[in-house]
């Protein structure tokens, strides 16, 4: 495998640029040998946001398969940044291009916010975060037509509905493969944090699942989800990692591992996955901007590993993130001290803060202040339903707080 | 065999019904088996039972069942206001403009068609009121028994609720000049507008009054989303009374009741939850229609056939002609929502009313025409509105577009 990767590195030009690309893709759909593309290796601090939203009907708030009609409108539209599919036909997936800091972040995302919400207005439906919808049934979820989910749905039958839910991926660009691989375990510590601050999923299949992050449990059921096995320590070794799999037919292509962190070889990236999507694109811009800079800051420590044996610690706090949200408590992995999550983020935000080169990160870390305040998103919407509201009004708030550029204080109306 | 042999169950019209409706199901069971629409078990319940068949079901024997028919047409309207979404087709602009323009377009070329055939104005404009509107029974029960979702099936919902619109309108100047031009002396044109054009204020202001009702009893009470269907129920029922009492439009009141609760009220709305029983009411109604109003006689005279087909087609075809300046809509989908949206209704779905028919005041070409097209609508509109639903992928898994 490592000497495949080699002679891959060797290929410089388009052509061999595209039989990687068409590899890749016949290995992600199931449709050709298992690939592991070379890792590209790129400029530390870059960073690319994915937002996976929910299409809603207009009158019921219920998901509406219109996600098809929405991306015919939006491929007609000159952009940077990119719309495309999701398993189901109710889920629409955003990428934004390669970004520098918060305020590009922050400009980006709001342009694909509105971008977005006049195309689905355009076709008549509605756009939302938010982790999970509500009362969406999954039995009625239909498959996108497309050969790899298609595919995705033989491999994992009614996995595949259930997994109608909505999530928030940033990518942080690496210097080297190694490096992918040893940062990738640090944030790994930190993503429970990531799952605290973004818990919008409190309801699952019509019921208050008393949890934060309902999302959060789904990704469990897949096979290949949870971490990077901690004695991975190098490219290397995930590279044989992957073809031992690849071997027994469990993996074909990266993207069969449903882990929170992964390298993401093609782009030369890590890619933190455990996120909700936030109820409002700017809170995704200050998150993004939150994981970066903690990235920036373990690459600034050559060398260093996070200690051994913190993976059952890990699950703990994954559970509690998830539970809870941002009123969980955090083992921190290095001290075993539990500290309140909120104690935890303003403390890393305060110290990444001091050593930030980005001009705007010190309005990130307002944001991310705002999801800290009053229980964080779950509890925005959980206390709709307190008030009486009913499932489908849930939806709608949440609906009507993407529909808005993002005004401090909004949260609650 | 005489009438004493004869068990008793077989005099009973609700027995009757209920047989058809039992019919209907079997029927549209097995239908659905062989991978067609389970609706067509109703039109074919009421071709066996109907006047085109066995005769036991016919317009005699609904005449029991008038004051439920007119509930069911309204609750029909109802639902089909609660889908038009006034928002979107103001500020959707090219699109809403689309929907509003092939009403206008069927009505106008109806009126022309119909003229140029040599029927009177009056009776052409008259029935080409009527044509405007697209049946909310046979569209609202396709759509609930496919289980349809996407923006076909929301553009079409929304064209289903305009066109009534248009065609209530519409039809209260064409059904004034008719009446004040035919063969009875009656009123002239500008009292029977005020008239026609009364019944539709009173209507719409017994709406905006059970409404107010309503918000008020929801308000007061405190009463969370989940239990105001009972405060539903009884302030429809109040609308629906009202209305019977005041001889005023009890279509329109409903809907715009509606249309209201959509448009209108926003935070913790109940009715945001879909309505299945509609989907209920639908089959009865089209069972109801098939078996009185399907006639083979009237459609089997040539002359008459093709100008329903003409008529038929063009509707449809004008419809998609509408849609052009639209651009949010792929080619496929704007095929979708015209071949949806190509039912049409009767006068007596447009006029609950019982104190007057259309046929005091038609010539007997013009109630052939009518009469071939309503049996047309019958027999060939709900498998025109199941196509154009699976053929914007909108229906179920596989056939997406």
């Amino acid at each position: 495998m490592t000497e495949m990767i080699d002679d891959m590195n060797d290929m410089n030009d388009a052509d061999g640029a595209d039989s990687l690309a068409a590899a890749q893709a016949r290995a992600v759909a199931g449709q050709g040998p298992a690939f592991l593309p070379p890792f590209a290796r790129s400029q530390l601090g870059t960073m690319g946001i994915e937002l996976e939203l929910m299409v809603l009907d207009r009158l019921t708030h219920d998901l509406l398969p219109a996600a098809p009609d929405i991306l015919l409108l939006l491929d007609k539209q000159d952009k940077t940044w990119v719309a495309t599919p999701e398993i189901t036909t109710s889920m629409l997936e955003v990428a934004t291009s390669v970004l520098g800091g918060f305020n590009e972040a922050e400009a980006q995302l709001e342009e694909i916010r509105a971008s977005v919400q006049r195309a689905a207005f355009a076709v008549g439906a509605a756009i939302s975060g938010g982790g999970a919808h509500p009362f969406q049934k999954w039995n009625e979820q239909r498959i996108y037509p497309k050969d790899r989910y298609r595919e995705s749905a033989r491999k994992y039958g009614y996995l595949a509905k259930m997994f109608t839910v909505f999530g928030m991926h940033v990518h942080v660009g690496m210097p080297s493969a190694d490096e992918a691989v040893r940062v990738g375990a640090w944030l790994t510590q930190r993503a429970p944090l990531f799952i605290a601050l973004s818990a919008s999923s409190p309801c699952w299949q019509g019921e208050d699942s008393g949890f934060c992050s309902a999302r959060s449990n789904v990704v469990g059921a897949f096979p290949m989800s949870g971490t990077m096995p901690p004695d991975i320590r190098s490219w290397d070794e995930f590279a044989a990692h992957f073809e031992r799999l690849a071997q027994h037919g469990i993996v074909n292509s990266i993207k069969d591992f449903y882990w929170d962190v992964r390298p993401k070889p093609e782009y030369g990236t890590i890619e933190l996955r455990v996120l909700d999507t936030p109820l409002h694109p700017a809170h995704a811009a200050a998150l993004g901007c939150y994981a970066r800079e903690l990235c920036i800051e373990v690459a600034d420590r050559p060398g260093a590993w996070p200690r051994e044996g913190s993976r059952e610690v890990y699950t703990w706090n994954r559970f509690n993130a998830a539970k809870d949200g941002v009123r969980a408590t955090w083992i921190d992995p290095e001290t075993g001290a539990a500290l309140p999550v909120e104690q935890a983020v303003r403390a890393d935000l305060a110290r990444l803060a001091a050593r930030s080169t980005d001009p705007g990160f010190p309005a990130a870390c307002a944001l991310i202040e705002d999801l800290l305040r009053d229980g964080g998103q779950a509890r925005w919407l959980t206390a709709h339903m307190a008030a009486g509201a009913g499932m489908n009004d849930l939806a709608r708030v949440a609906a009507e707080m993407f529909d808005t550029p993002y005004k401090q204080g909004s949260k609650t109306q | 065999m005489n009438d004493d042999s004869l068990p008793l169950f077989l005099f009973s019209p609700l027995a009757i019904i209920g047989a058809g409706l039992l019919l209907s199901q079997v029927i549209g069971v097995l239908m659905q088996k062989r991978g067609l629409p389970r609706l067509y078990g109703a039109v074919v319940a009421g071709l066996i039972l109907g006047v085109s068949g066995l005769g036991v079901v016919d317009a005699t024997l609904l005449t029991y069942f008038q004051e439920l028919l007119n509930a069911a047409s309204a609750l029909v309207l109802f639902e089909a206001g609660r889908k038009m979404d006034l928002d979107w087709l103001w500020r959707s602009r090219a699109q809403g403009a689309s929907l509003a323009l092939g009403c206008v377009l069927r009505g106008g070329a109806a009126f022309a068609l119909l003229a140029a055939l040599g029927m009177s104005w009056s009776e052409a404009a008259f029935i080409a009121s009527i044509l405007v509107a697209v049946n909310p029974v046979v569209f609202t029960s396709m759509v609930a028994d496919n289980n349809a979702s996407g923006v076909a099936t929301y553009a079409a919902a929304n064209t289903v609720g305009l066109s009534q619109l248009v065609a209530l309108l519409a039809l209260s100047v064409s059904l004034a000049w008719l009446r004040s031009h035919g063969a009875v002396a009656e009123p002239p044109f500008a009292d029977q507008l005020m008239i026609q054009g009364g019944k539709l204020l009173l209507g719409a202001g017994i709406a905006v009054a059970c409404y107010a009702v309503y918000t008020v009893a929801a308000r007061v009470s405190s009463a969370q989303a989940g239990l105001r269907p009972g405060i539903l129920l009884a302030t429809l029922m109040m609308d629906l009374g009202l209305c019977s009492v005041t001889s005023s439009s009890a279509l329109l009141s409903l809907l715009l009741m509606g249309l209201l609760l959509r448009n209108v009220e926003k935070r913790d709305n109940v009715f945001q939850a879909q309505i299945k029983t509609v989907q209920d009411i639908g089959y009865a109604l089209l069972f109801m229609m098939s078996a009185a109003l399907v006639q083979f006689r009237d459609v089997l005279h040539w002359q008459v056939l093709l100008t329903a087909l003409l008529l038929f087609g063009a509707r449809i075809a004008l419809t998609r002609l509408a849609l052009v300046p639209a651009q949010a809509w792929s080619t496929r989908k704007k095929h979708a929502i015209a071949l949806a949206a190509c039912s049409l209704v009767g006068f007596s779905t447009l006029v609950v009313d019982s104190s007057i028919s259309n046929a005091a005041y038609l010539s007997a070409t013009a109630q052939g025409v009518m009469q071939a097209l309503l049996a047309l609508n019958v027999l060939v509109a709900p498998a025109i509105t199941w196509a154009g639903l699976r053929l914007a992928g909108e229906t179920s898994e596989g056939n997406a577009a």
